[in-house]
């Protein structure tokens, strides 16, 4: 009788000690937060939004003229050259001369930095008018500003663009002295512009592949030079490339190469012999640009220009070839 | 007494096992919600949690952000990468976890690298750090996941995805302060105490009160049916009076029921002198010639102890258990017969048949008014002699009525077969009745079933002789 009491009087004791330990014992929580993983910064999704709200700047200042609202969403050579594309459209009172920045897109190259600038790329759709398909650069100054449209060339048509790193990785930027590469893109895009200046002469034209810009300017000029000819006014065609100070916005390719997108700004010259010859605007655009000037013997008309190239790794036989441009007349003069 | 202690202690644990069951469901239950607070620490106007802290409790958290009135707050989500770089340089309050389950640790949000500059700069940058003019505002940013803002109190919730999300709440605009955070996880309640206590207190509380009921019992019968200890007579006197009563009750309510306490209770026998006596008799009345008189016949003591399924530990004689309920059923014949062919059943039962002496019945019956208790032991000893055979076929018409008919007829005939004739008229004496013997048999089942439950619990009537 008394061994079954102390017994029973154990157990109850165990019960209650066991649920009353049970109850104040649980243990709190720590943090367990996932190791990082190496992962763009920039979410496929939030890529997304960030070409909505860079799409509806874009459109909505393309209605209401309002140049001064594009600063929101875009930045450096893109907002330069878009307030250009405006104005020019504008004087033209058409919209030709606007660049198609719808942002349907096809692929995107996103970051994989932490630090701040961000750039991510994408590349559009072709678009309605058939035109080719644009590359846009997005870039992100710090991590206070927004994503806002930094550039954007016209693809040639035919290229074949490089191989990226899946965008759910992200592509790691390349500095502009990178040593990695063929040329380091600061240095890749000075040579460009030596070879747009002067074609074949440069003593940098072995580096890079004949391409449709060079070829433009040859065709371009020659035909600009036989017009004036014609009129036995001893015509001469010049252009002049040279990159603007805004740096260079590269990305690692999947071969360890790099897509380079710079901007430069380029001013081609006609000139005629200077008695009895007079020239004018050679085009619609720069004819609208031109308004009520005297003409003279001189068209100089400033471009803004954006070049997107490939630079190979340093240890690749290939050339450095140009994927795209945007060539936009800024202004004319008499000289 | 002990045995008292014992139930209410059982009784008492086993409330308190259901109660307690219940409890940690109810009153006891933890909450749904585990909700903490994270109050800042003065500095800046941002706070920011550590990775995994929104995931603590559960992937689902509801943030609540307070500033004081009228002024505006910021909540955004955003990887951690994106969200100190988004800080920067300015000063912050980290949540770096649970300080307890209702509080959150904050700690001074450590700036990336700005430790070397600070030591050069040390004043301006703490000058820059304690109060910004202004507090800037995260809203609207590309990098956030998610995001909301609003006067005074916004809340925002989350559930969490693969990576490293924070949450970034600041203060916004002039005099800005860093805003109170309070994070709430809902938290999967399970109340593993319940059934385990409700059960097993169930359980106590039933032992408990079966052993209460036994307790009774025996000091019912302790307390009539001896006098030795002290311990049970001075119990005994402040509870008998009750207690009679009940039998009383019990004895003049219904023959079957006026039978237990017959069995149950021959302690009316064993102590006339208290009124138990006097509830007896109106009991017996109901069945008038047959049990009375076979119980009066015998002492009181061996009775009792047979009632109470003694008569197994005595002697060895367990069969004869039965026998005497048995008795009762000859209830025409005299009383004095039926008991003999009860006790005499028994021993054939154990010994078998093997001898069919028949001729010694006649003059054997007579002689076993005592079969009761001390009786039966003394029997066996006779039963391999001729006379205790021949006994058994008398006895077996009697018992026949009762449960083992078909053997008992069979044994019975043989014993006919082989007796002499002499047996013959005894036999016949006890056959003719037939009624009385489903009677008989009602009363034993309950003294019976007690004696099988008290060897059960271990509560055998030797407590009340120990």
């Amino acid at each position: 009788m008394k061994r079954s009491t102390t017994r029973t009087t154990a157990v109850v004791a165990t019960v209650l000690a066991t649920g009353l330990l049970a109850g104040c014992a649980e243990e709190l929580p720590t943090p367990k937060p996932e190791a990082p993983v190496a992962a763009a910064v920039v979410t496929q999704s939030q890529e997304r939004e960030i070409l909505d709200k860079v799409a509806e700047v874009v459109g909505k200042v393309e209605k209401t003229k309002d140049a001064d609202k594009l600063a929101a969403r875009l930045d450096g050579p893109a907002l330069s050259i878009r307030e250009t594309q405006l104005k020019v459209a504008d004087a033209r009172g058409d919209k030709e001369p606007l660049t198609d920045l719808s942002m349907e897109m096809q692929q995107v190259i996103l970051p994989s930095d932490q630090e701040w600038p961000r750039s991510s790329f994408a590349i559009t759709v072709q678009p309605k008018d058939l035109t080719t398909p644009v590359l846009m650069a997005f870039n992100q100054a710090t991590a206070r500003d927004q994503y806002k449209l930094w550039g954007w060339v016209r693809l040639l048509p035919g290229v074949t663009m490089p191989q990226f790193a899946e965008a759910d990785l992200g592509s790691p930027a390349v500095p502009e002295d990178d040593e990695s590469l063929k040329v380091t893109p600061k240095d890749a895009i000075k040579q460009y512009a030596s070879v747009l200046t002067v074609d074949k002469k440069s003593k940098y034209a072995d580096n890079f592949a004949d391409d449709d810009l060079r070829q433009f300017f040859r065709d371009y000029g020659k035909l600009q030079v036989e017009a004036i000819n014609k009129e036995e006014c001893d015509g001469s065609f010049k252009v002049e490339y040279e990159p603007t100070k805004d740096s260079v916005r590269a990305v690692r390719t999947a071969d360890g190469g790099a897509l380079v997108v710079a901007s430069m700004v380029s001013q081609e010259t006609i000139t005629a012999k200077e008695e009895g010859c007079e020239i004018g605007p050679p085009t619609k655009t720069t004819k609208a640009l031109w308004g009520d000037a005297d003409v003279s013997n001189v068209v100089e008309v400033n471009y803004k220009d954006m070049v997107a190239m490939y630079v190979p790794p340093k240890d690749s036989k290939d050339e450095i070839s140009l994927v795209g441009y945007e060539h936009v007349p800024s202004s004319v003069s008499n000289g | 007494m002990v045995q008292r202690i014992l139930a209410t202690l059982l009784i008492l644990a086993g409330l308190g096992g259901i109660g307690y069951g219940v409890a940690t469901a109810t009153v006891l239950r933890e909450s749904d919600t585990v909700v903490a607070t994270a109050t800042p620490s003065g500095d800046g106007t941002m706070v920011v949690t550590e990775p995994g802290v929104l995931g603590l409790v559960d992937d689902q958290v509801t943030v609540r952000a307070t500033v004081p009135e009228g002024q505006k707050v910021t909540l955004a989500l955003g990887s951690d990468v994106d969200v100190l770089g988004w800080v920067g340089d300015d000063p912050y309050d980290s949540v770096t976890g649970l300080s307890s389950w209702e509080t959150l640790s904050v700690a001074p949000g450590t700036a990336p690298a700005t430790e070397e500059g600070a030591a050069d700069g040390e004043e301006t940058a703490d000058a820059s750090a304690e109060k910004p003019a202004s507090g800037p505002d995260p809203a609207g940013s590309d990098m956030w996941i998610s995001e909301v803002s609003g006067e005074t109190t916004v809340s925002l919730r989350w559930t969490e995805e693969p990576g490293r999300v924070v949450l970034l709440a600041a203060g916004v605009g002039k005099d800005a302060e860093a805003p109170t955070l309070e994070l709430t996880w809902p938290r999967p309640v399970t109340t593993p105490y319940l059934w385990p206590g409700v059960l097993g207190g169930g359980l106590l509380l039933i032992i408990g009160v079966f052993i209460a009921i036994g307790a009774r019992r025996n000091k019912n019968r302790g307390s009539k049916g001896r006098t030795p200890s002290a311990v049970r007579t001075r119990q005994p006197d402040s509870e008998l009076p009750r207690r009679d009563a009940v039998f009383g009750v019990d004895g003049d309510q219904s023959g079957p029921s006026g039978h237990e306490p017959g069995g149950g209770l021959p302690p009316a026998l064993g102590d006339p002198v208290e009124g138990g006596t006097a509830v007896f008799p109106p009991a017996s009345p109901v069945l008038p010639g047959r049990g009375q008189a076979a119980r009066n016949a015998p002492e009181p003591e061996p009775d009792q102890s047979r009632s109470w399924g003694a008569p197994a530990p005595f002697g060895g004689a367990a069969p004869i258990t039965p026998p005497p309920a048995a008795e009762p059923a000859p209830g025409p014949a005299p009383a004095p017969v039926a008991a003999p062919a009860a006790s005499i059943r028994g021993i054939r039962r154990r010994r078998g048949q093997g001898s069919g002496a028949a001729p010694a019945d006649p003059t054997q019956p007579p002689a076993q008014p005592t079969p009761f208790g001390g009786a039966a032991p003394a029997r066996a000893p006779m039963a391999p002699e001729a006379p205790a055979p021949a006994q058994a076929a008398p006895a077996a018409p009697a018992a026949s009525d009762k449960p083992m008919t078909r053997r008992e007829m069979r044994m019975r005939d043989q014993a006919q077969r082989r007796a002499a004739t002499g047996a013959m008229p005894t036999v016949p004496a006890s056959e003719p009745e037939p009624e009385p013997a489903p009677e008989a048999e009602q009363p034993q089942t309950p003294s019976s079933r007690a004696a099988a439950w008290r060897q059960t619990w271990g509560v055998t009537g030797n407590d009340g002789g120990n």
